[in-house]
């Protein structure tokens, strides 16, 4: 029997340089050892599984014995060949014995992986700096270091149904709603992917309707990780990714920063002030300059009318078409700047800022206000980092509107805006929410941040949902 | 529900579709500062437009906007706004006039029609202020003053940013427009000249009293600080005296506020006269003597205020009788007789009226410190 399932795993994993078997002879019989070297411990495969074996070859007379003489961690023994390779595909060393249906298996495990590091997103000035890394077992621990909470529940889910990816589900048991917790396991289960590589996959399964606002929420750190899971909320960690999924994720959590709660309410309050500004700064302004200059220079003071008219002298193109082009230059500047090395990253920012801008005016093909203005929407996005795409996808669509018919296309296209935000939702619950949901919340970290003692209280979203 | 969205965004498309042909690019487009109007010997009319225009100077290449001054000839308004847009590469915006100047020969012959196309134009503003120039109209368009560049911007700063009584109540479109309806039609506007110096500046130098919408009379300066005190407008600014004790000699008080209401009282009789009455305020600060003055004497400084408001009697009677003579109710003595008394009927009640005046006046300032206060 024994011989049938080595067989099977042979034939099932040739071609695999990594795969080891070990094979010993047991006064009981022989014993296949299979393991897969690149993502086990060698040395505790042979201190604690085989030299305890060959050292007590003679004695090893039944498997009660084997499994005594066995010191590395818990043993755990099925008949399903499934769980065979599975186990040895997520770093068990896998033990045969002859004459026995049973398959037994210990954890021996060992990924290689980045130790904790800052993480490069939501930079911080004071507070935590622990950055989640790729590794699932590393992450629940920075997770429990900080919740040591009886009620913690760490759940585990399998992913992928060809390759299976360690997934879990945090949350603390009295705080998270029910419903919230049982449509994300019921979506979790749905997914049908063979492979599931990140945690942008959950995401997409979790997500409702087709927006370019991210309606879960996802972090790379744990400290605010850990907040939103003691406010009532579940998050999702998974092998392989540094990014934690929340859940649900509401529209102002784009306007919050990790830094906010390291340093005085009062600062933290005006720099959330400054990022609401920004918002409506990236996304109106654009095209409320449009709509005014080019529809209604009537609502604009005379010496800023003649000033602009100046500038765009020798301007061969419209307004809106400068400001388009101008936004896709910005567009292209960025990514060069992301995609490349950080050293050539900021040369490239340089450049693009100076002497492009430079020259766009010096040559007349664009004017000084429209460099004003697309820097100033830019520099605004770069506040709300979270939602930097959507925001710049939204802005040019506000623009095209307000170039076509002026200040009604500003307001229309403004109130389409606000119709898609309050139309969407996160694992049920309004998107906007608490904004303009008519709903009691006990929510204190809106606008502004209210005292640490009132915003880590749960925010009670049982009852709340679509 | 794909198509009740689509038919939505159809309906606001079509809805919409006149709004798409307003764009318009700032740089294609002409403003204009100041609008003049003007009539010939054959009652043309002549219209001269101040347009800022904007081009890139090939020469320096840099951007530039340049002062241009378009004429149009015509026998009604439109016919002669025609002939000038016909000289205008783009459109001409009127949202930045910023002043209409009727010449002194326009404003006699009746400025009714020009202000009817003027007020239902949706291409203008009600912003802009009306003045009546008195001048060659050569010497506008060939304007080189020493503060603008343009006479709109001028005329727009001289009344916004005013210092003296006189220019700190101007008269804009919208106001002369609802001082249309209220009594007799009858409203001031300023005369502006230019002066006579090389830099020709202008000045604000009489006001052109309009009775339906035609220049019937003038103010002259003096008329024209008196007739804004009396309106209870704005008048911050210098009043001078002749000192009684020293004649040949002035005192300078300086108008921080003032005030004025009015109320009429009529008995109903035939023989009786509508009584008029004003009340003035004023709160003053002593600004220069020409003779040595003691402002710490009480006495003093009761003579003072005697002789200010002996002034402003004088002048305030004097010109009430005049145009109570001319038949012109610059003081909307009607209006008010007709809110008072509705229902009785009498024409010109000007005519009738006798000024009842009462001045109030406190002096303030540093200089008015009591003697007790100095003894302490």
């Amino acid at each position: 029997m024994s011989n049938i399932q080595l067989e099977t795993l042979k034939k099932m994993f040739v071609d695999n340089y990594d795969m080891m078997y070990r094979d010993i002879k047991l006064a009981m019989g022989e014993v296949h050892i299979v393991f897969i070297k690149t993502i086990t411990d060698s040395n505790t495969i042979n201190e604690f599984i085989i030299e305890p074996l060959i050292k007590s070859r003679n004695r090893i007379k039944n498997i009660e014995i084997l499994k005594e003489m066995i010191w590395a961690g818990e043993i755990a023994e099925t008949t399903e060949f499934n769980d065979v390779y599975n186990q040895l595909l997520n770093g068990s060393a896998i033990i045969i014995t002859e004459n026995s249906t049973k398959v037994y298996y210990c954890d021996v495990k060992n990924y290689e992986g980045r130790p904790i590091d800052i993480p490069p997103t939501n930079a911080v000035i004071k507070g935590p700096r622990e950055g989640f890394t790729e590794s699932l077992y590393s992450n629940i621990s920075l997770v429990r270091k900080r919740i040591r909470d009886k009620d913690l529940k760490v759940e585990r889910i399998d992913l992928g149904t060809k390759s299976v990816m360690p997934t879990v589900i945090i949350y603390i048991e009295n705080r998270v709603p029910k419903e919230l917790l049982k449509y994300i396991k019921i979506k979790l289960n749905k997914m049908q992917s063979e492979y599931v590589l990140q945690s942008n996959y959950i995401r997409e399964q979790l997500e409702t309707k087709r927006t370019l606002f991210d309606t879960i929420g996802t972090t790379e750190k744990p400290d605010v990780f850990v907040a939103k899971i003691v406010e009532g909320r579940v998050g999702i960690l998974m092998q392989g990714d540094s990014s934690a999924l929340t859940v649900p994720y509401f529209f102002v959590e784009n306007l919050q920063a990790p830094n906010d709660y390291a340093i005085n309410k009062h600062a933290a309050n005006y720099i959330r002030l400054v990022r609401w500004i920004a918002l409506f700064v990236a996304i109106l302004l654009p095209g409320l300059f449009i709509a005014l200059t080019t529809h209604h220079v009537g609502l604009l003071p005379r010496v800023f009318v003649f000033r602009l008219a100046i500038n765009r002298a020798g301007v061969p193109f419209p307004a809106v078409i400068e400001f388009l082009v101008y936004m896709f230059l910005f567009q292209l500047l960025r990514e060069a700047g992301v995609r490349l090395p950080q050293s050539i990253g900021q040369a490239i920012s340089i450049v693009g800022a100076l002497i492009l801008g430079d020259a766009a005016i010096g040559s007349g093909l664009a004017s000084q206000v429209t460099v004003l203005i697309v820097s100033l929407s830019s520099i605004s996005t770069f506040l709300i980092p979270d939602a930097y795409a959507s925001i710049i996808i939204w802005s040019d669509l506000i623009i095209l509107a307000s170039a076509i018919v002026g200040l009604p296309g500003f307001y229309i296209s403004f109130i389409v805006f606000c119709a898609h935000l309050s139309g969407l939702s996160s694992a049920g619950y309004p998107y906007l929410y608490p904004l303009g949901t008519l709903k009691k919340l006990n929510y204190k970290d809106l606008i502004l941040r209210g005292w640490l003692n009132n915003t880590t209280k749960d925010i009670k979203m049982g009852n709340d949902r679509k | 529900m794909k198509a009740k969205k689509f038919f939505i965004i159809i309906i606001v498309s079509l809805l919409l579709v006149g709004c798409t042909s307003s764009y318009q690019d700032v740089d294609k487009v002409m403003f204009l500062t100041s609008l003049m109007i003007d009539v010939d010997e054959e009652d043309n009319i002549l219209l001269y437009m101040e347009i800022f225009h904007t081009y890139r100077d090939k020469h320096q290449n840099a951007e530039t906007g340049v002062r241009l001054v378009f004429d149009g000839k015509g026998k009604t308004f439109l016919e002669a706004k025609q002939d000038l847009n016909e000289k205008a590469v783009f459109e001409i915006n009127g949202t930045k006039n910023m002043a209409i100047a009727f010449t002194e020969k326009a404003a006699k012959k009746g400025i009714n029609e020009y202000l009817n196309i003027l007020v239902n134009d949706q291409n203008t503003l009600l912003k802009p202020y009306l003045i009546v120039y008195r001048g060659g109209t050569k010497e506008v368009i060939n304007l080189e003053t020493n503060r603008d560049d343009f006479l709109g911007i001028y005329i727009q700063n001289l009344f916004q940013e005013g210092v003296t009584i006189e220019t700190k109540n101007g008269k804009q479109l919208y106001q002369y427009m609802n001082q249309r309806a209220f009594g007799e039609n009858v409203d001031v506007i300023p005369i502006v000249n230019i002066e006579d110096d090389p830099k020709m500046n202008f000045e604000v130098d009489a006001g052109a009293v309009f009775k339906d919408d035609k220049m019937v009379s003038e103010l002259t300066n003096c008329e024209l600080r008196t007739y804004n005190i009396m309106r209870g407008k704005s008048a911050e600014g210098i009043i001078s005296v002749e000192d009684i004790d020293n004649k040949g000699n002035y005192m300078a008080f300086r108008v921080i506020s003032n005030d004025a209401k009015f109320s009429i009282e009529y008995d109903n009789k035939p023989e009786s006269a509508v009584n008029y009455k004003v009340n003035l305020y004023f709160e003053l600060v002593f600004g220069e003597t020409q003779s040595d003055v003691n402002l710490l004497d009480e006495n003093v400084k009761n003579k003072l205020i005697s002789m200010f408001k002996e002034k402003v009697t004088k002048d305030c009677n004097n010109l009430f009788e005049r145009f109570k003579k001319e038949k012109i109710d610059i003081f909307e003595v009607q209006e008010e007789f007709m809110r008072e008394y509705p229902n009785i009927k009498i024409d010109n009640v000007i005519e009738i009226s006798k000024l009842d005046l009462n001045i109030d006046v406190k002096f303030t300032g540093s200089s008015m410190t009591n003697k007790s206060n100095l003894d302490n």
